[in-house]
């Protein structure tokens, strides 16, 4: 089938607007030997879902944090922890994060709640925080929206993952947590790359 | 070397007020390029409501301060009036019934000290004019009442209302009636007693709370309001079959009012008709005003909105039923729309309002069904006290305690509950916070000595002891 030369500019436009080629610079979190890690495995970038294994309690979101707060950028946080909680803006203040460009909702189920944040590009880096329930319908919607919009989107499950059930759709899936008797962080990644690496606590706090 | 406007200059953790006083001679109407909800106090003293459309002037406002850009901006749309920010709409009466000044705001170092020295002249005088705006059976109760404080104020010999701001609104209320009471109340809500007296260090802490609602908001009569009636030849049930339907009408309003075009809507009144005949009422309200124009022809915003207020309304219909065996679902017959709030663009401001702001972003905020928070700090060592909602200064790194938060948790709970301690548990000091006794802080923020608490699964949690002893759970490091 031949395309006349509207369709052809369309398809480029189209094509152009969904290409996974032009994602830019990689999203580096300042701790060298991490974003070398994740460089050699294409790095977290715009356009990609992460899927994060990050149980409450575990301190995981402080090493996350630090790949969003020099980004100079409006962050869009969902929580939607089951335990009746709120944030505690001094604590990310002393995390570096500029509290001018972070915006918080609560919600437990983004999906449908939430639906426009996800249409439009008004928020180029969103986390969704401990969703209640993401169905494979769900999912997909979340990673074609994030392909479409150029948006980098981390959803953080209360749980560590399990390598039996997978999710083709994320670009990354990894546990995250502190082992406090060692001082070190451990990132296990399930997907994008198997391995692990370990991040020492007071480089992520202090640095 | 940066010189502070005392007029200009918003006091630590002191929000933009949301009331604007206007005295003067001006068309009461260009109050529609300032806000949606209007009252007229007296002859040449417009009270404009400016909490539904401060986020708007604040994006507008862009990178330029807050007050120079209103006092600007005023001027240009009212001439050489009499401007004064409150915190109440009260406030802003008291205020420009004796300003010399042509700007002045609550909040501000200068403001707060010419609010402090009002006289009780001024303020009878108001007394008897806010009597006109009360509900008729109260006004000779009322009447009465001022005059018994008139001769209680003469007989004290007082001078100034704040040498008596330590006065509870109740004690008043017992002697002088409810709506002297009131009035008290919205004259000094949130000053902290014994700390009016003008020195240096309470410039700095003067505190506001939010206002009592009780005062008697009249809406200046704004004429003719934009509609448009629907009778549907059948009765629907699901929403995909009502987006066409609103559509056209909304097309139709913006031809049948093309002053649409120059206005941003905050708030539509939406009466929607059942087949039981019954006709509900749904508020389809913008946190920031909305363009139509704009949002045509798919009117995605408006229609999200009108989702969200159309399934309250039915959740609400619809539970009365829900013992029945068969529930019935309700379907709607026809519908009204009717424009009950808007602000107006002039020429002054519509350059202003269009391409310079962030419209994503706030177009953003009116799609959603909850609203998007945003946090700034204050300075105070408390958990409870040391942030809050908003979005006016950003202390970040100024505060130099912010360093011991590095240990502090990113959530805590709503509520802090006791903490049992059993079997094996680790334990780390993190720092003692002591109550503010010296500024009457709230007795139950007690001395606290906080701990990282780790158990015995690995969870850490934020948790503080009490002098008497007894653990709580305050947070947990997520």
């Amino acid at each position: 089938m031949e395309l006349n030369e509207e369709e052809a500019a369309r398809l480029r436009e189209e094509l152009s607007r969904t290409s996974i080629l032009d994602e830019g610079h990689p999203i580096i979190s300042g701790l060298p030997e991490l974003d070398q890690f994740l460089s050699s495995r294409g790095g977290i970038r715009y356009g990609r879902v992460i899927e994060w294994g990050a149980p409450m309690g575990r301190c995981s979101r402080f090493l996350i944090l630090r790949f969003l707060r020099d980004l100079g950028e409006a962050v869009v946080w969902v929580y939607g922890q089951k335990e009746e909680i709120k944030i505690y803006a001094p604590a990310w203040a002393s995390q570096g994060v500029d509290l001018s460009l972070f915006y918080f909702i609560r919600s437990r189920t983004p999906l449908p709640d939430l639906r426009p944040l996800f249409l439009e590009p008004a928020f180029r880096i969103m986390v969704i925080d401990c969703p209640q329930k993401l169905s494979a319908g769900d999912w997909s919607f979340i990673c074609a929206k994030a392909r479409e919009n150029k948006q980098l989107i981390f959803v953080l499950r209360p749980f560590f993952l399990s390598p039996k059930r997978g999710n083709p759709l994320v670009y990354f899936r990894l546990n995250c947590w502190l082992k406090p008797n060692i001082g070190k962080y451990n990132l296990k990644f399930l997907k994008g790359g198997e391995g692990s690496i370990e991040v020492p606590l007071s480089m992520v706090r202090d640095q | 070397m940066s010189v502070i406007s005392l007029k200009h200059h918003l006091k630590r953790g002191i929000e933009l007020p949301a009331f604007l006083g206007i005295k003067g001679d001006f068309d009461p109407d260009l109050g529609f390029e300032v806000g949606t909800r209007l009252m007229r106090f007296s002859d040449g003293l417009l009270l404009i409501d400016l909490k539904n459309v401060l986020n708007y002037w604040k994006w507008s406002a862009g990178e330029e301060e807050l007050l120079p850009f209103f006092e600007d901006f005023l001027k240009k749309v009212f001439g050489d009036q009499k401007f004064c920010f409150a915190h109440h709409p009260f406030q802003c009466v008291l205020m420009l019934e004796n300003q010399k000044e042509d700007f002045t705001c609550l909040g501000t170092p200068q403001g707060d000290q010419y609010y402090r020295h009002q006289s009780f002249e001024h303020w009878h005088k108001l007394l008897w004019q806010l009597r006109a705006h009360l509900p008729a059976k109260d006004q000779s109760e009322y009447g009465r009442m001022i005059g018994r404080f008139e001769r209680f104020v003469e007989r004290m010999k007082i001078t100034r209302p704040f040498e008596l701001s330590s006065i509870k609104q109740d004690s008043l209320e017992r002697r002088f009636g409810k709506w002297l009471g009131r009035v008290w109340h919205w004259s000094f809500s949130g000053f902290r007693s014994g700390t009016f007296e003008a020195t240096q260090g309470d410039l700095f802490q003067t505190n506001f709370d939010s206002f009592d609602t009780s005062f008697p908001w009249h809406e200046i009569e704004k004429g003719e309001l934009p509609e448009v009636t629907r009778f549907l030849d059948y009765p629907l049930l699901e929403w995909d079959q009502f987006s066409d339907f609103i559509k056209e009408d909304l097309l139709k309003l913006l031809k049948n009012h093309p002053e649409l075009k120059h206005k941003k809507v905050s708030r539509v009144d939406w009466e929607v008709s059942l087949e039981s005949l019954e006709v509900h009422s749904c508020k389809i309200v913008f946190r920031n005003p909305h363009s139509l124009t704009t949002d045509a022809p798919d009117f995605e915003t408006f229609l999200f909105q009108a989702y969200y207020s159309y399934l309250e309304m039915m959740k609400k219909v619809e539970s009365r039923e829900e013992d029945l065996d068969y529930p019935l679902r309700m379907a709607t017959v026809g519908w009204k729309f009717m424009i009950s709030e808007s602000l107006r663009l002039s020429p002054k401001n519509e350059d202003l309002l269009t391409g310079g702001v962030s419209s994503l972003r706030l177009e953003m905020e009116n799609k959603l069904p909850l609203s998007l928070d945003h946090y700034a700090l204050k300075a105070s060592f408390f958990p409870e006290t040391s942030f809050g909602k908003s979005n006016e200064e950003y202390l970040g790194e100024k505060l130099p305690w912010l360093m011991a938060s590095k240990r502090k948790p990113l959530f805590i709970f709503n509520k802090i509950e006791p903490l049992i301690l059993e079997g094996n548990y680790k334990r780390t000091f993190l720092e003692r916070v002591a109550s503010l006794w010296w500024g009457g802080s709230d007795p139950h923020l007690g001395d606290r000595d906080y701990y990282l608490i780790e158990d015995k699964e690995g969870l850490m949690w934020w948790a503080f002891q009490d002098p008497r002893g007894g653990w709580f759970k305050h947070g947990l490091f997520s």
